[in-house]
């Protein structure tokens, strides 16, 4: 992942300064009015974004995702089968400034939802003395987690140009949101209730403390709708 | 220049994405596994701490010698040790307990019913028949006999006849139930093989018992027995009707484990028992029988120790069937007030070779202070915590029962205390002391331990 993500970051820096000699604004500004359909680590999504003035843009938009995957938590004698899913949604506003023709920054805030759950159940019995103890004794697991804020700040480079000059154009963004510590929520039943011991979920919730910054990755493409003739 | 930097913003907003890859969340700073799940020992829906017992005048004393103690009846397979071992025979050993727990995978509601006895060559072990419908703790007491000082018989009964002979009768038994309702009226030892048979003019409900057969069935009324073999009477009250209902402790301090014995008078027999947990405690009290024109009962409860909490006795006219009783208890220490705190104690186990999962676990436990040799008190560990009020300053010892044998750690309240703790008990890696109000402790206990490493204690 690393790797790949190196190679379109140089990929795209090396079409960038390229790109730099030969870009200026030879034509008068005008307002325009378009759409960017995106997909990232946020989803698949949209912005409506508006050209204000020369190299300002506003935009809103909407970015949403579901991921669902089953693994398995082997731990000591212990073996659950695990489904997650992880829903990732949000509505953001932002600014971005076009500060050279193949770069911009974007920045705004997101009421951002980012909602990852685990529900566990045992596979199989565990021998306990010269009896079997059933799954359904054993117990189930479930561990939600929760931004710590529920609206994000968010900071991004991006190369080439979310709004158009002519029809259309195409970015790529690399950013975070910034959203707190990530909060930890475990329910557990049976054998497993200690789980939800708050002194325990609290050592893992300090643990994950680390998952401040959600990474954005995205690849956009802008559509020009509209254009204002300022003179009129 | 401007490009560098702006490829050195691309590579730091790069970064940025990239190190919120971050570590193994569950390991820590210095590499160890912090565990994703903590985990409990299968919970047991009903628990039996069994004591036997010997009474001499109104003298108690333990049992002198071991006990080799059978299960029967219905659910004899369905009761465990503590490491899910199937317990329904083996031995005691002098002045020792047997613990017996419900197969974790059978709830309540479910009608167990088993019978426990015993056989020991200087001690008569009267049978008991343990019925259970509802969840709950409970301490069993039985009464053993003590063959070389037999209680006298008393003269010949008018309420059952039975064709033995004077010298055949050994003891008379009073307030002595079998738990099935019946209570049992003498003892008997027959001088050759023959047929007895018992009639009563008083009783509808009679018969006899065979000593080490299964008590489930009626009592027989005639029954061919070999010489030598010892049989009680038993008599069922006229009108004896069994019933059940609820005693609720309150007390001014909860989350306090405390025990207390109950003594429950009805016009049927008189029912002794024990029961424990965290007050406020609400126990539903089983096999009690009443009389159909006389269901009043005298409940008396009695603390005991390291706290007193007034004894109480209440006069019920009326128990009903899901009647609740209910005992305010004020708690009061024994001793001095000011040397008591109260400690709020978690626990927390690791396997020695595998720390992926820690263990709180929920089990029964025992406890005095260190040197001391008093009765042990009993305590209660739930999902590793517990609450005790402990001397201060003082050293304690702990035993818990691990597939019949004592795990004994030491416990201390003495912070000066803790690093000769430590050092003298490896298993205990963490133990913390932290003061909580003015009159308290938090204790934090962290034990490494062998007999952890599987579930199979």
């Amino acid at each position: 992942m690393k790797k790949f993500l190196s190679f379109i970051l140089i990929l795209t820096l090396a079409y960038s300064v390229n790109a730099e000699s030969k870009t200026e604004y030879s034509v008068p500004f005008k307002p325009s009015l378009g759409i960017n359909v995106q997909g990232s680590t946020l989803g698949i999504g949209g912005n409506v974004y508006y050209n204000v003035i020369p190299k300002f843009t506003v935009r809103a938009g909407f970015d949403a995702i579901g991921v669902k995957f089953n693994t398995d938590i082997n731990q000591s004698d212990i073996s659950l089968k695990a489904k997650f899913k992880v829903r990732t949604s949000g509505f953001s506003v932002g600014a971005d400034y076009q500060f050279l023709n193949f770069m911009y920054v974007a920045g705004g805030i997101g009421l951002f939802r980012f909602k990852p759950e685990g529900h566990g159940i045992p596979t199989s019995s565990i021998s306990f003395g010269d009896i079997e103890i059933k799954p359904e004794t054993i117990g189930t697991l479930d561990i939600k987690v929760r931004q710590g804020f529920s609206v994000s700040p968010y900071l991004g480079i991006g190369f080439g140009k979310l709004a158009p000059k002519k029809k259309v154009s195409f970015a790529f963004e690399i950013g975070t949101y910034y959203m707190g510590s990530p909060k930890l929520d475990i329910y557990a039943t049976g054998m497993l209730e200690p789980s939800a011991d708050p002194d325990h979920v609290a050592t893992l919730q300090k643990q994950f403390k680390q998952y401040r910054f959600y990474p954005v990755v995205k690849f956009s493409l802008g559509i020009k709708l509209f254009t204002f003739n300022k003179d009129k | 220049m401007k490009k560098i930097i702006y490829i050195a913003a691309a590579i730091f907003s790069f970064a940025i994405v990239v190190n919120t890859g971050c570590k193994n969340p569950l390991v820590d700073d210095e590499g160890n596994d912090i565990p994703l799940l903590r985990v409990d020992l299968p919970k047991f829906e009903a628990t039996y701490i069994i004591e036997f017992y010997t009474k001499s005048g109104n003298i108690e004393r333990p049992v002198d010698g071991n006990i080799s103690y059978s299960i029967t009846g219905k659910d004899a397979t369905k009761l465990v040790n503590e490491g899910g071992r199937i317990n329904n025979s083996g031995n005691i050993n002098s002045g020792g307990i047997l613990s017996l727990n419900l197969d974790p995978n059978i709830k309540f509601p479910y009608d167990l019913e088993f019978t426990i006895s015993g056989q020991n060559s200087n001690y008569l072990i009267l049978p008991n028949v343990i019925k259970q419908t509802t969840t709950g703790s409970r301490q069993i007491r039985i009464e053993v006999i003590d063959l070389n000082n037999l209680p006298e018989p008393t003269p010949s009964p008018s309420d059952v006849d039975i064709n033995a002979s004077e010298d055949e009768k050994i003891a008379s038994i009073p307030n002595s139930v079998n738990g099935n309702g019946y209570n049992y009226i003498a003892l008997y030892q027959a001088e050759t093989t023959k047929t007895y048979e018992c009639t009563s003019n008083e009783f509808e409900d009679y018969g006899i018992y065979v000593v080490g057969e299964d008590m489930s069935d009626m009592p027989s009324k005639s029954r061919t027995i070999e010489a030598g073999t010892y049989f009680f009477v038993v008599t069922k009250p006229n009108g004896a009707i069994p019933t059940s209902f609820d005693i609720e402790i309150g007390s001014d301090e909860n989350n306090i484990y405390a025990s207390f014995d109950y003594e429950i008078t009805t016009a049927a027999g008189v029912y002794t028992g024990s029961i424990s947990n965290n007050l406020p405690i609400k126990q539903t009290i089983e096999q009690i029988y009443v009389l159909e024109n006389d269901k009043s009962a005298t409940i008396r409860i009695i603390p005991k120790a390291p706290f007193t909490i007034a004894e109480d006795t209440q006069n019920i006219t009326d128990i009903t069937s899901s009647g609740t009783i209910n005992f305010d208890a004020p708690l009061q220490t024994s001793g001095s007030t000011a040397s008591f705190k109260r400690c709020d104690i978690s626990t927390i186990g690791f396997c020695s070779s595998d720390r992926k999962i820690s263990y709180a676990i929920t089990r029964s436990f025992q406890y005095r202070k260190k040197g001391d040799e008093d009765n042990w008190l009993n305590g209660m560990l739930e999902k590793g915590k517990t609450t005790l009020y402990l001397e201060d300053k003082q050293r304690y010892e702990c035993r818990m029962s691990i597939n019949n044998q004592w795990i004994s750690y030491d416990m201390t309240t003495d912070p000066q205390d803790v690093d000769n703790l430590i050092n003298t008990i490896p298993e205990v890696s963490v133990y913390t002391i932290t003061p909580n109000g003015s009159d308290g402790y938090n204790i934090n206990i962290e034990v490494t331990s062998e007999e952890l490493c599987s579930l199979n204690i």
